[in-house]
């Protein structure tokens, strides 16, 4: 408690805290606060000088100026057949000690230019692919039953919101790309020469409104190094698709030797390709990486490589082969280098044996 | 007892529980009868049973508890520039998706990604593949870079730290954009964006900065934790420019799925004895978004 009120005179603005401790020194044996009565010892007032002077010496960052936010699901996948009402919940939380204040928007977005999941948004001006330029409109956030599109947090508070839509008998059937993105607002100074910086932080939503059509695509890549002398194997694979809607494609890599034996086999990643993209996939072990790993250390002649990939659950299936050869050449050289050692040594001490 | 024969005992006793154990792993479950059959055979004095029990079984549970009861814990930490909190989950919001005649429950903090499926929709939420339920977490560790005073040719630089927890997410993106460059409000003059001291550097391509007299404003990415800075930021000399808004520029990025995966900012700016004095300003955004 006394540590508490000297924090509160420190706020007051009140310096002397020396002459603070003095005066409770002096009147330790009663003190009396907030009408009760408090016996405090030498040991805690030097204590709390101690921790008061600390506070003084090292002041901590001020917490105004971190943005921290959190969303979950990090992604919505959407398949529907209008008429729909589809309301979907979401939460986002303020992880800071500090009021934020957050812009809602929806902003379409592409797949970037490496194929590999990441999004580019679209720029404002451009307009809204799919066959809806008016798609937005059909669709908001609530906050409970209000539409917001700016959102205030409490320190560590947590929302739930939902994203509603609302789709007519007649909507055309296309496929939507779009990010819920919460964005703070930057405070500026004109008292400084200032960079004021905002965060925003998104969910992804993949729509798709059917009704459905024909999936087709194809397998665009698939490599691996012709030559290996030990593993892991990396696996390169593409998928293109080349559907009106998004996939998940599914499939696998068998690995055979040169006795025909299953020696590995790989699981691809359920990863979703949007319309008329590719994706480069990563195996279901390994997420850190855009490409299979096939994990075997110890590799030795001809391998053959069967990549079958189902673009959807109806299909079609797709498969290709491919085949690479390992040898470990730096063990190969490394035996023979012993045996011809070897030979030597046995060579020699033969001749010496025989001079003796 | 000799000091060799109590190393005897000693010996046979453990090579008695370790066969114990052997057993317990082959599958055997006669264990008592195995404990016995050991004893007489490697010809010890009988123990009476109770001595057998606290002596030979109960540790051999207790090894064979320590081996095959096994305690898996998970928990995620979020951190910010004041607290980490360490969480098993969220498990702080739920929900259910309605349209027309369907349902859709989300729990956040349960394991999986909420699904629901009806005649005129399907819906997931979350990743398939991903078994975690943390939220995608975005942390910028200092909101406001203050450059102070500027003198011409005296460059001065400030940083910043963002870091990312995508544990519910396969991959992410940070990506960057300023409103314009370093601009006086009252007379609309501006610092320009840095060209690195051979003119090469742009949002996308990296160059050295290090000459005085190089003026402008730029940023350079270093990392903390992980590897996910843009490329091109070969050391700390390396600087590229902001995208002016609506462009973009992704600053940090990775395939890993990981928490607290930390950058670090660095802004720089150097101005030339021609720049009009004045109060410099601008905006700039990071966004953070999951692949998809």
């Amino acid at each position: 408690m006394y540590l508490v009120f000297s924090i509160k005179k420190l706020s007051a603005g009140r310096n002397n805290i020396f002459a603070d401790c003095i005066l409770l020194l002096k009147n330790r044996d009663r003190l009396q606060l907030q009408s009760k009565k408090i016996f405090i010892p030498t040991s805690a007032l030097i204590i709390n000088f101690l921790f008061v002077g600390l506070l003084l010496a090292f002041p901590s960052n001020a917490s105004a100026q971190t943005v921290s936010l959190g969303v979950y699901p990090p992604i919505f996948t959407i398949k529907t057949t209008p008429p729909a009402d589809i309301n979907s919940p979401f939460l986002i939380k303020n992880f800071t000690d500090n009021t934020v204040e957050m812009t809602i928007s929806l902003k379409p977005f592409k797949s970037g230019p490496d194929n590999n999941g990441e999004l580019i948004f679209l720029d404002p001006g451009q307009p809204v692919p799919g066959n809806d330029p008016l798609i937005f409109q059909k669709m908001h956030v609530f906050d409970q039953n209000r539409s917001i599109t700016t959102i205030t947090l409490a320190p560590q508070e947590a929302k739930q919101l939902e994203l509603r839509m609302s789709l007519p008998q007649d909507e055309p059937a296309s496929d939507y790309y779009f990010t819920i993105l919460f964005t703070t607002n930057a405070i500026g100074n004109d008292q400084s020469n200032v960079s004021a910086i905002a965060g925003g932080i998104g969910i992804n939503v993949l729509l798709s409104i059917g009704p459905d059509t024909p999936t087709t695509g194809f397998i665009k890549e698939f490599s691996s190094p012709i030559f290996v002398q030990k593993g892991p194997v990396p696996f390169t694979v593409e998928v293109q698709n080349n559907s009106t809607h998004f996939i998940n494609p599914k499939g696998t890599i068998l690995i055979q030797n040169i006795f025909g034996q299953f020696v590995g086999r790989l699981g691809i990643l359920p990863v979703n390709i949007l319309e008329h993209t590719s994706r480069f996939i990563p195996d279901d072990k390994n997420l850190n990486s855009t490409q299979e790993i096939w994990p075997e250390k110890f590799l030795l002649g001809l391998y053959k490589a069967k990549l079958t990939v189902a673009l959807s659950d109806t299909g079609p299936l797709f498969t290709k082969t491919i085949y690479f050869f390992a040898l470990p050449a730096e063990a190969i050289i490394a035996v023979m280098l012993l045996i011809i050692l070897s030979t030597i040594i046995i060579v020699r001490v033969r001749e010496r044996l025989k001079k003796m | 007892m000799t000091y060799l024969s109590r190393l005897k005992t000693y010996a046979v006793k453990l090579r008695s529980s370790m066969y114990l154990v052997l057993k317990l792993i082959a599958g055997k479950n006669k264990i008592f009868a195995t404990r016995v059959s050991t004893y007489l055979t490697r010809g010890q004095s009988r123990a009476p049973l109770r001595s057998l029990v606290k002596k030979i079984f109960i540790p051999t549970l207790a090894i064979a508890l320590f081996l095959f009861v096994i305690t898996k814990a998970d928990a995620l930490t979020m951190v910010n520039g004041i607290y980490i909190i360490d969480a098993g989950n969220l498990n702080s919001v739920a929900g259910t998706s309605t349209g027309g005649n369907n349902k859709l429950d989300i729990t956040v903090g349960e394991t999986g990604g909420g699904f629901s499926s009806g005649p005129n929709y399907k819906i997931r939420a979350g990743f398939e593949f991903m078994h975690n339920t943390v939220t995608f977490a975005f942390t910028i560790q200092g909101s406001k870079i203050d450059f102070g005073s500027l003198i011409a040719g005296t460059p001065v630089t400030r940083t910043n730290n963002i870091v990312i927890s995508n544990g519910s997410a396969y991959g992410y993106a940070v990506t960057a954009q300023e409103s314009t460059a370093l601009r006086d409000p009252s007379n609309g003059k501006f610092i320009p964006d840095t060209t690195c001291d051979d003119g090469l550097c742009t949002p996308t391509n990296a160059s050295i900065w290090n000459t005085p007299t190089t003026y402008g404003f730029g940023y350079n990415c270093s990392n903390i934790t992980g590897t996910d800075c843009a490329s091109g930021f070969t050391n700390s000399t390396y600087y590229k420019e902001f995208s002016a808004s609506p462009s973009a520029t992704t600053v940090m990025s990775s395939t890993n799925v990981g928490k607290n995966r930390t950058i670090q900012i660095t802004y720089k700016v150097n101005i030339a004895p021609t720049q009009e004095a004045g109060l410099y300003g601008n905006y700039i955004m990071f966004i953070a978004t999951p692949k998809f």
